[in-house]
C-alpha cells in the first residue's frame, strides 16, 4: 500500500504493494502514454511519449494540448470526433511530423477513465514499410542501431567503427589507434582487461547493463549503460586476430526505468487528485490500493479496507450482491459494473457506481483488477423519479381500455403491452419481453415492421386508419381492421428509444360499412336499371345521389348533377311548394309526395310524381331519404283530357236538360196559373216540340258516349253488308233536311257504287259531318254532299260548307278524342265534339279514312273515303 | 216587378235561347236573344237593355271574355249593366265573378231561382 494522507501507519505490505503497482504501471506504461482531461488539456504523459514524439515535458505541462502542439492537431481532431463516453477506441491511425525522423504514422487507443474526466491514450508506431529489402552490408553496418567496431591485434587497434560507435565516443579520431590510446577514459573501468582476456582466451564476453563513462567531447564524462558482446575474430589458422564489438546503448532504458519509479509516484499523486475513487486489487481479489478519495468518502482508514473490509461501508442490503458481483468478475477476469449504496462519513448512504476492468502483466498473466467508484446518487434519484413516472405511465396504460403497447429499440422489443393489446393480438402475457417479430410472426410480409422502422428513424407518427391486419388468433389467421398510432418515444436527449402503439379494433364497423357498401352498390345498380328517376337526399336536404334515369333525363353527368342540385330543374311555379313540402318532410320524417314539373334536356318541363321515404337506422334515426320521380306527363295530359271531357259531357248533357227543364217548369207554372188563363194561350205545341228535339239530342249524345266507350274497350262491333252508298247518302240527307229545313242540302252523285260496310255506322259518320256543317255555317245555308270516284277502286263522300272554316293547326287535332276544348283557354268552346273522333274511328275500322280541307272563314270540305265493294261479293 | 224590363240572352245554343225567351216573356220581360256575342254592345245600345244573361261557353268565344269586354266599355249603359252569367259547370261561379259578372246561375236552373236573381239585379 502506498502512503497516503489517511494512512499514518507503516504498512508491512507497503514495499511489495508499491512494487506491484509499479509493475502494473510499468506494464501499462511501456508504450507511449498520454493523459488528457476532457477539454484535451495535457495532464500527464510517460517518458515513452516524450521520447517517441521528441517533445519535452516542460513544454507540455499545463498546456492546451491540441492548440499549443500544432503537430498533434490531426490527432486531437480524430480524438474529438471519435471518442465517446462509454466506448474505447482502438488502433486509430494518425500521422505526425517528428523533428528528427520526419512524418511518421502511429496507431493509438483511447478511452475515458470511468467516472473521471480523464482520457487515457496509448500509442504505438505503425511499422513503416521497408521499400528496399536489398540493403547491403555496409548500410546495415553503418546504419545498424547498435554500436559496432572491429579491433585488430593484441593492442586492440580500431580497424572499423560504425556511425553509432563514433557518436558514442564523441566522434574522436580512433581508427588506427589502440583502445588504450583512443579511449583513455576507460582506464580503471575494466574494459581493457576484458578485451585482453577475450584476445587471449578466444572466448566471447557478454555484458548486460554495464555502466560506462565515456568522453563524448563534453566537459563531463557521459554515463551510459551498455549491453555488449566482445566476439573474438579468428584468422585462417584459428588464432585470434581481433575482436568484434557489438554494443547497445541501453542508457535511456535504464534511465527510463528509474524515471518510471518517479513517475509512478507522480501518477499516484495524480490518481489521488482524480475526483473518482480508484481501486486496485490483486488476482485473489484482495485490495492492494485505494486512493485518497475512498478514505475521504467513507471515513474508513487504510487498515479497514483489507480482506474485503471495504464492504463494511456498503449498505447491508447491497453488500452480498456487491461482493458477489465483484468476485464473479474477478474469477472470470472480466469487466464489471454494479451500483450499490455506500455509507459516507456523514452517515448517509449514497448510490455509487462501482466498475472495474481486469489488468494483465507483460507476460499476459492476470494481475487483478483496477477500477473506480463514482457517486451517482443524484443520477440515481433522477432515475428513481423517471422510474416512478414510468411506473405511473405503465399503470395508466395497464388500466387503459385502449389497446396499448410500448416497443423499445430497433428490434421492437415489447417492453409492455396491456391486456387489451394482448387480447387484440390473440396472444398471452408471455409475449412481453420478446420482440414484436417473435411475438407476432404473422406480421411478416405485412407493412407494419417497415412502418415501425420508419417511425423509429423519422420520428413521424404513423396513423393507421381502418388498416387491415392479419393476426393469428386461436390458430387461425384472421383479418381485423384497426385505427392505430405508432408514436416515437424520445429520451431526455431527444433520441428515439421506442414506439408507443395504441390501437382500436374497428373491424365490426368496417365490416358493416362494407356490407353497407355492398348493399348500396346493389341499390345503385338497381336504381340505374329503373326507368324512373331515383335520388337520395341527405338529412340536411341535400341531394347525395342521382341514378342513371336522371342523367338520361337532364343530359348531365352525375358530378354535374351533384353540384347543380335539383332546384334548377323544378318548374318555377312549383319551386316554393316543393321546398316547403320538403322542409316539412325533413322536419317530421313523414313521407313526401308531390307532383312537380322537371326540366328535361330539351328544355321542356314534364310532370313528375315525386315520392320520398325516409330510411331509418335501428334507432329510428333518419339516415337518408330515398326518392323517386316518375314521369306522369302522359297520365297528366290524359287526366286533363278526361277532366275536360267530363266538363264537356256535363255541358253537353246539361244544355238539353236545361232546355227541357225550362219548358217543363214554364208549362207547370202556366198550368198552375191556368185558372185565369185559357189553355189555348199556353204554348204546349212549341214547348213539347222543343222538348222532343232536346230529348233526341240527349239520346244521340248518350249513344255517342256508348260508342266511345266501346271503341275505347275495342268492343265496337260492325255489322257489315253490301249496300249502295248513293242510296244511303240520299236517305240520310232527306232525314237531316226534314229537321233542318232552313238549310239547303244539295246531293250530287258523280259516282254510283256499292260498299261493304256497317250501314248504320257509315250513316252516323255522314250525319255527324252534315250536322257539323250546319252548326258551323250559321250565315250560309248552302251545303253540298257529293259522291265521287277516288283512285282506282275507292269512293269518296264529301260534305262541303261555306261556313266558319278551320285553321290549319286545328285541322290536325279535330279527329283526336275529346278535342273540343282549346287547351290554351279551357273555357273556350272550340266547337268539335266526340263526333269527329268517332267518325274517324269508324272509318279506320272500315279500312277507310277521313280528311279535311279548310281555311279559316272559307268553309270546309270533310271527305270520307271507302273501298268500293268487290262485284263478286253478294248482298 | 218592373214591367217591360228588357233582357238580352246570349247563348250559342238556340234551344236555350228560345226556351228562356218564352219563359221570361211569360214573366213580363221583353227578351232579346243572340247567338253572337259580338253583337252584344249594339243590341244593348239600340234596345236600351236593362240586363244581360250571358252563357259561359259560347262557340269560339269565352263568355268571361265577353263579360270583361262589356265591363270595360266606356259607355256607362254598357259598362255598368247587370250581367247574370250562367254555365253548366257549377264551379265556374268564381271565374265569372272575377270577370265582372253581377251574379251567376248554374244550368240547369230552377225557373223561380232565375226570376229571383233577375228581379234582384234589376232592383239595384
Amino acid at each position: 500500500m502506498i502512503q497516503n494522507s489517511e494512512s499514518s501507519e507503516n504498512n508491512t505490505n507497503s514495499d511489495s504493494t508499491v512494487k506491484s503497482l509499479t509493475e502494473t504501471l510499468v506494464a501499462t506504461l511501456r508504450e507511449p502514454i498520454l493523459i488528457l482531461d476532457e477539454q484535451f488539456h495535457f495532464v500527464n504523459a510517460n517518458s515513452g511519449f516524450y521520447k517517441t514524439f521528441e517533445i519535452l515535458e516542460k513544454d507540455l505541462f499545463m498546456s492546451n494540448f491540441g492548440q499549443e502542439e500544432d503537430r498533434f492537431k490531426q490527432f486531437i481532431e480524430i480524438l474529438r470526433s471519435r471518442l465517446s463516453d462509454n466506448e474505447r477506441i482502438e488502433n486509430i491511425e494518425f500521422w505526425i511530423e517528428l523533428p528528427a525522423s520526419g512524418l511518421k504514422p502511429f496507431l493509438f487507443n483511447a478511452s475515458k477513465l470511468e467516472g473521471s474526466q480523464l482520457i487515457l491514450i496509448s500509442f504505438k508506431a505503425k511499422e513503416a514499410v521497408i521499400d528496399d529489402r536489398l540493403q547491403n552490408f555496409n548500410e546495415i553496418f553503418s546504419q545498424a542501431p547498435a554500436m559496432i567496431c572491429i579491433l585488430r591485434g593484441p593492442e586492440h587497434i580500431f580497424d572499423r567503427a560504425n556511425e553509432n560507435y563514433f557518436k558514442i565516443v564523441g566522434d574522436r579520431d580512433i581508427i588506427g589507434k589502440p583502445v588504450r590510446e583512443a579511449l583513455p577514459e576507460l582506464e580503471g573501468q575494466g574494459f581493457y582487461e576484458m578485451l585482453d582476456e577475450v584476445y587471449e582466451t578466444g572466448e566471447a564476453f557478454i555484458g548486460n547493463e554495464i555502466p560506462v563513462k565515456l568522453d563524448n567531447g563534453e566537459a563531463e564524462l557521459k554515463n551510459a549503460f551498455l549491453d555488449f558482446v566482445y566476439q573474438p575474430i579468428m584468422d585462417a589458422d584459428g588464432e585470434v586476430s581481433g575482436i568484434f564489438v557489438h554494443a547497445i546503448d541501453i542508457t535511456e532504458k535504464v534511465i527510463a526505468n528509474k524515471q518510471l519509479e518517479e513517475n509512478e509516484t507522480n501518477l499516484r499523486k495524480l490518481i489521488d487528485t482524480v475526483p473518482a475513487i480508484i481501486w486496485i486489487t490483486n488476482p485473489d481479489g484482495q485490495n492492494t490500493y485505494l486512493n485518497k478519495n475512498w478514505y475521504d468518502f467513507t471515513g474508513q482508514h487504510a487498515g479497514e479496507v483489507i480482506n474485503f473490509g471495504w464492504l463494511n461501508a456498503v449498505h447491508p442490503d447491497d453488500r452480498k450482491d456487491a461482493k458477489h458481483n465483484f468476485q464473479k468478475a474477478n474469477e472470470a477476469q472480466k469487466q464489471f459494473q454494479q451500483s450499490y449504496r455506500l455509507l459516507n462519513k456523514k452517515g448517509e448512504y449514497r448510490w455509487v457506481m462501482h466498475s472495474g476492468s481486469p489488468k494483465f502483466d507483460p507476460e499476459g498473466n492476470y494481475d487483478g483488477m483496477i477500477g473506480i467508484v463514482i457517486d451517482i446518487n443524484e443520477e440515481k434519484q433522477k432515475e428513481q423519479v423517471i422510474r416512478e413516472k414510468e411506473h405511473r405511465i405503465r399503470s395508466i396504460i395497464e388500466e387503459a381500455n385502449v389497446a396499448t403497447a410500448l416497443y423499445t429499440g430497433r428490434e421492437m422489443k415489447i417492453e409492455m403491452a396491456n391486456d387489451a393489446m394482448i387480447n387484440l393480438w390473440g396472444k398471452d402475457h408471455s409475449v412481453i419481453g420478446t420482440t414484436l417479430h417473435e411475438a407476432l410472426p404473422e406480421l411478416e410480409g405485412q407493412p407494419f415492421h417497415d412502418l415501425l422502422q420508419n417511425v423509429f428513424s423519422t420520428g413521424e407518427t404513423y396513423w393507421g386508419r381502418e388498416d387491415a391486419v392479419d393476426l393469428m388468433i386461436d390458430g387461425k389467421l384472421q383479418t381485423g381492421y384497426f385505427n392505430f398510432t405508432y408514436k416515437a418515444l424520445r429520451d431526455e436527449n431527444g433520441e428515439i428509444y421506442g414506439i408507443l402503439n395504441m390501437a382500436i379494433d374497428v373491424s365490426e364497423m368496417v365490416r358493416s360499412k362494407e356490407l353497407l357498401k355492398d348493399s348500396e352498390a346493389r341499390y345503385r345498380q338497381m336504381a340505374d336499371l329503373m326507368p324512373e328517376k331515383v335520388f337520395n337526399i341527405s338529412t340536411e336536404g341535400k341531394v347525395v345521389y342521382f341514378n342513371q334515369g336522371w342523367m338520361d333525363y337532364t343530359g348531365l353527368s352525375k358530378a354535374e348533377l351533384e353540384t347543380k342540385g335539383l332546384d334548377d330543374f323544378i318548374h318555377p311555379s312549383e319551386k316554393k311548394e316543393f321546398k316547403e313540402t320538403w322542409q316539412n318532410s325533413l322536419r317530421t320524417g313523414r313521407d313526401f309526395e308531390m307532383e312537380v314539373r322537371f326540366l328535361n334536356k330539351k328544355g321542356r318541363y314534364r310532370w313528375h310524381l315525386n315520392r320520398a321515404e325516409a330510411i331509418t337506422d335501428e334507432n329510428g334515426n333518419i339516415q337518408v331519404w330515398i326518392c323517386t320521380a316518375t314521369e306522369i306527363q302522359k297520365i297528366k295530359a290524359e287526366e286533363k283530357r278526361k277532366e275536360d271531357f267530363l266538363k264537356l259531357v256535363s255541358h253537353e248533357l246539361k244544355t238539353p236538360v236545361t232546355s227541357i227543364k225550362g219548358y217543363v217548369q214554364l208549362l207547370l207554372s202556366l198550368l198552375k196559373k191556368g185558372k185565369d188563363m185559357p189553355l189555348s194561350s199556353i204554348p204546349f205545341e212549341t214547348s213539347l216540340e222543343r222538348i222532343d228535339q232536346q230529348v233526341g239530342r240527349l239520346t244521340r249524345l248518350i249513344s255517342e258516349m256508348l260508342d266511345l266507350s266501346r271503341i275505347e274497350k275495342n268492343k265496337l262491333v260492325l255489322q257489315k253488308e253490301k249496300f249502295s252508298i248513293n242510296e244511303m247518302v240520299t236517305e240520310t240527307i232527306q232525314d237531316i233536311s226534314y229537321t233542318n229545313n232552313q238549310y239547303n242540302i244539295k246531293v250530287i252523285h258523280d259516282f254510283n257504287c256499292d260498299i261493304y260496310a256497317d250501314r248504320d255506322r257509315i250513316g252516323q259518320v255522314l250525319i255527324n259531318l252534315v250536322t257539323n256543317a250546319i252548326k258551323y255555317s250559321p250565315e250560309n245555308q248552302d251545303i253540298e254532299v257529293k259522291v265521287s270516284k277516288k283512285g282506282g277502286n275507292k269512293v269518296a263522300v264529301s260534305v262541303i260548307d261555306s261556313g266558319l272554316g278551320i285553321d290549319k293547326e286545328n285541322q290536325k287535332k279535330i279527329f283526336k278524342r275529346f278535342y273540343r276544348i282549346d287547351f290554351k283557354n279551357e273555357d273556350t268552346y272550340s266547337g268539335f265534339g266526340i263526333g269527329l273522333y268517332l267518325a274517324n274511328e269508324i272509318m279506320k275500322r272500315h279500312n277507310g279514312r277521313i280528311t279535311v280541307e279548310s281555311e279559316k272563314g272559307e268553309g270546309s270540305v270533310f271527305t270520307f273515303i271507302l273501298d268500293v265493294a268487290p262485284k263478286e261479293l253478294k248482298d | 216587378m218592373q214591367d217591360e224590363a228588357k233582357i238580352l240572352v246570349i247563348d250559342d245554343d238556340s234551344g236555350i235561347g228560345e226556351m228562356m225567351k218564352l219563359m221570361l216573356e211569360f214573366d213580363g220581360y221583353r227578351v232579346f236573344v243572340s247567338e253572337k256575342p259580338g253583337e252584344a254592345e249594339e243590341i244593348i245600345m239600340q234596345n236600351n237593355i236593362d240586363l244581360v244573361i250571358l252563357d259561359m261557353l259560347i262557340s269560339g268565344v269565352n263568355g268571361t271574355d265577353v263579360c270583361r269586354r262589356l265591363r270595360k266599355n266606356d259607355t256607362q249603359t254598357i259598362g255598368d249593366i247587370p250581367i247574370l252569367m250562367m254555365s253548366a259547370l257549377h264551379d265556374a261561379h268564381k271565374k265569372c265573378k272575377l270577370a265582372g259578372a253581377s251574379d251567376f246561375i248554374a244550368k240547369p236552373f230552377e225557373m223561380e231561382q232565375l226570376i229571383q236573381k233577375i228581379e234582384s239585379l234589376l232592383k239595384n
